[in-house]
């Protein structure tokens, strides 16, 4: 139960095109996570699973049960909004019954099932209020403990938490994903958060302009990105990007910047031409460099695990690099960087990885 | 708020209030004091005549005016309460209709909304001939359905376009939640969309209702005898063969305003939020 799978899927929005051939297969019980900037098509895609989109071509299938022509009541999904669209005149109660009640679900037992997920939810002493007089927080477990009841096989959750508070947002986070392991259910978790998507999610599908850039686990996609978007879209802070090009050296290639070399070990076939080299800023080393590349510290940002060092290398080109709490520097002072040695990435001038 | 605007205000409310105290006033007086200069401000003696002869026809005799046309309104007031109320439920019950498509199914375009609206802003003297014309070659002259199909008609583009500011604040998704939980599309309407622009309907059916209620222009060119309603019957104590029957007059135009006092504190609570859109941000 909870299987997805999108062929071809296609969106317009008068001669815009919102998704573009989406080819998607999800798992049963798999917590997925659609993630990119807004206006990529993410919310567009969820919206044509629940039904509430009509999908220009393409295909739908549900359980291998073609959907397209199913309406959303019929297709046993459950969904909670960005703005939770709780039922504001309605009590907690009511709100919870309402899908058992349009289910024709005997009065009696749908009582036992409300009051049961309310339980789990922990929402058990606001069933008699209205949604106006709950907390954010609240809110949300009510709008979970709204789809929760009709027993879904699976679960479409569109940047839920993107309303809520950094803290909350975090615990919320953590409940989301005990609640997915408690379930083992399908997930499909809309956000543009890109830490939410890491923590929460068994397959990421990073989007942008309506297409796929890239299906795969959170390391996968960390670690092996396969453009500069997704590259850039991942960490905190984001990746470095350096503008050089590479060059052919007598022991293989090297990306040149600024007069110094980085060898690019690992990645003969690299055409020499101009390249974007991409760095994380924890490969980004600062302490007891010897001969590396000359930088003026431009900003100095203690976070206790770590320290956030903003180097200016020419020319208002900027790098962030991460460093050991202990490493004391002060802003404005010239310190050497060295990236030999750490993770690179190589971008051609379109943003295809070469390396 | 300043002491200025407090002024102006109190001046304001002195400009409005003075032809209904006046008209209170007058409703009071004996026949005497109508027209006395300078003018008696307070009936004496008080007298309510005025209001037996308005209302129950009572004391014609001894009067000084007889006329043929002097009834009792009671019939005017069945017609109003029949005419104002249906043409008003219809109108009401129509826009929302309409509005709702607007609102979620984009049925008709802004241009054709606004052209709507228009229709509004034609005087209506230029059409009362026109529809005089079509009325008595459609054999709808004072008639009923004449006269609250032209109400409907006139008062829908205010129906659709209050009935459309309160769907449009309804969250689409509140909507999509009920169908993703299985209710079908009526269901949606009378669960979560009527309960919540229940407030923003009664303001719409009181506003459509004071257009209705007092409307003279086309009832007056529309009827005759049959159906004429109150605002119609309210101008039959002033005429060439009455002479000005003001206290009479006044009488009944009290008799006329009072229902629609009641009625409107009577749904207070729903005016208050019902004309201050923007009840269901949170």
């Amino acid at each position: 139960m909870g299987e997805i799978r999108l062929t071809k899927l296609r969106k317009e929005f008068k001669g815009t095109v919102a998704v573009q051939a989406m080819d998607l297969e999800i798992k049963e019980s798999e917590f997925l996570v659609l993630v990119g900037p807004s206006g990529c098509g993410k919310t567009t895609t969820l919206r044509m699973i629940a039904g509430l989109e009509e999908p220009t071509s393409g295909e739908i299938s549900i359980d291998g049960r073609p959907s397209n022509d199913l309406e959303p009541g019929q297709r046993n999904i459950g969904m909670v909004f960005q703005n939770l669209a709780l039922f504001p005149h309605k009590t907690v109660y009511e709100n919870i019954a309402f899908g058992p009640r349009m289910k024709k679900v005997p009065a009696t037992q749908s009582r036992g099932l409300v009051e049961q997920v309310a339980k789990t939810m922990h929402i058990g002493h606001l069933l008699a209020k209205l949604p106006a007089q709950c907390s954010g927080g609240e809110a949300q477990r009510v709008a979970l403990a709204r789809t929760l009841v009709t027993n879904p096989s699976a679960f479409l959750l569109d940047e839920p938490l993107s309303n809520l508070d950094a803290k909350l947002r975090k615990e919320m986070r953590a409940e989301i994903d005990a609640l997915h392991s408690r379930l083992s259910k399908t997930f499909i978790y809309v956000t543009h958060d890109q830490e939410e998507a890491m923590t929460l999610a068994d397959r990421i599908v990073v989007m942008r302009d309506g297409r796929i850039e890239q299906v795969g686990t959170p390391m996968e996609i960390y670690y092996e990105p396969v453009n500069q978007f997704v590259a850039s879209f991942f960490g905190s802070p984001a990746m470095n990007l350096i503008a050089g090009e590479v060059r052919r050296k007598p022991d293989g290639p090297a990306f040149a910047f600024g007069g110094n070399d980085v060898p690019l070990d690992g990645m003969e076939e690299i055409p020499d031409g101009p390249v974007t080299l991409g760095v994380r800023p924890e490969a980004v080393r600062l302490d007891g460099v010897v001969g590396g590349h000359p930088a003026r510290v431009t900003l100095v940002e203690p976070l206790g695990k770590e320290t956030l060092v903003y180097l200016d290398y020419g020319s208002e080109r900027l790098l962030i690099a991460v460093a050991n709490p202990g490493f004391r520097v002060e802003e404005g002072a010239s310190v050497e960087f060295d990236v030999r040695g750490g993770r690179l990435y190589v971008f051609d001038p379109e943003g295809r990885r070469l390396g | 708020m300043s002491a200025g605007r407090y002024v102006v205000l109190c001046l304001w409310l002195v400009v409005v209030l003075f032809p209904i105290f006046w008209s209170v006033m007058t409703s009071f007086k004996p026949p005497y004091q109508w027209f006395t200069w300078p003018p008696t401000w307070f009936p004496n003696p008080f007298t309510l005549n005025n209001y037996r002869v308005a209302w129950f026809g009572e004391l014609l005799d001894t009067q000084y005016v007889q006329s043929a046309s002097i009834q009792t309104p009671f019939h005017a007031l069945l017609n109003s309460v029949f005419i104002a109320g249906t043409s008003t439920a219809l109108s009401v019950a129509l826009g929302m209709l309409l509005a709702y498509g607007v609102s979620r199914y984009g049925i008709l375009s802004e241009r054709t909304l606004f052209r709507f609206l228009m229709l509004r802003m034609i005087p209506p003297i230029v059409v009362a001939v026109p529809i005089l014309i079509y009325y008595s070659t459609l054999g709808l002259l004072d008639s009923y359905v004449g006269l609250i199909t032209i109400y409907v008609v006139s008062t829908l583009p205010y129906s659709l376009w209050m009935t459309k500011s309160f769907i449009d604040e309804i969250p689409v998704e509140v909507e999509q939640a009920a169908e993703l939980l299985g209710a079908g599309r009526l269901r949606t309407i009378w669960e979560v969309v009527l309960p919540l622009i229940r407030s923003g309907v009664v303001a719409t059916f009181m506003f459509v209702l004071i257009l209705t209620w007092s409307e003279y222009l086309l009832a007056l060119t529309l009827s005759a005898t049959h159906i004429s309603t109150l605002p119609v019957a309210l101008s039959k104590y002033e005429g060439a063969t009455e002479g000005r029957l003001y206290g009479w007059q006044q009488a009944m135009s009290i008799g006329v305003t009072v229902p629609l006092i009641v009625i409107g504190y009577a749904i207070h609570r729903h005016l208050v939020r019902g004309f201050s859109f923007g009840m269901l941000k949170r």
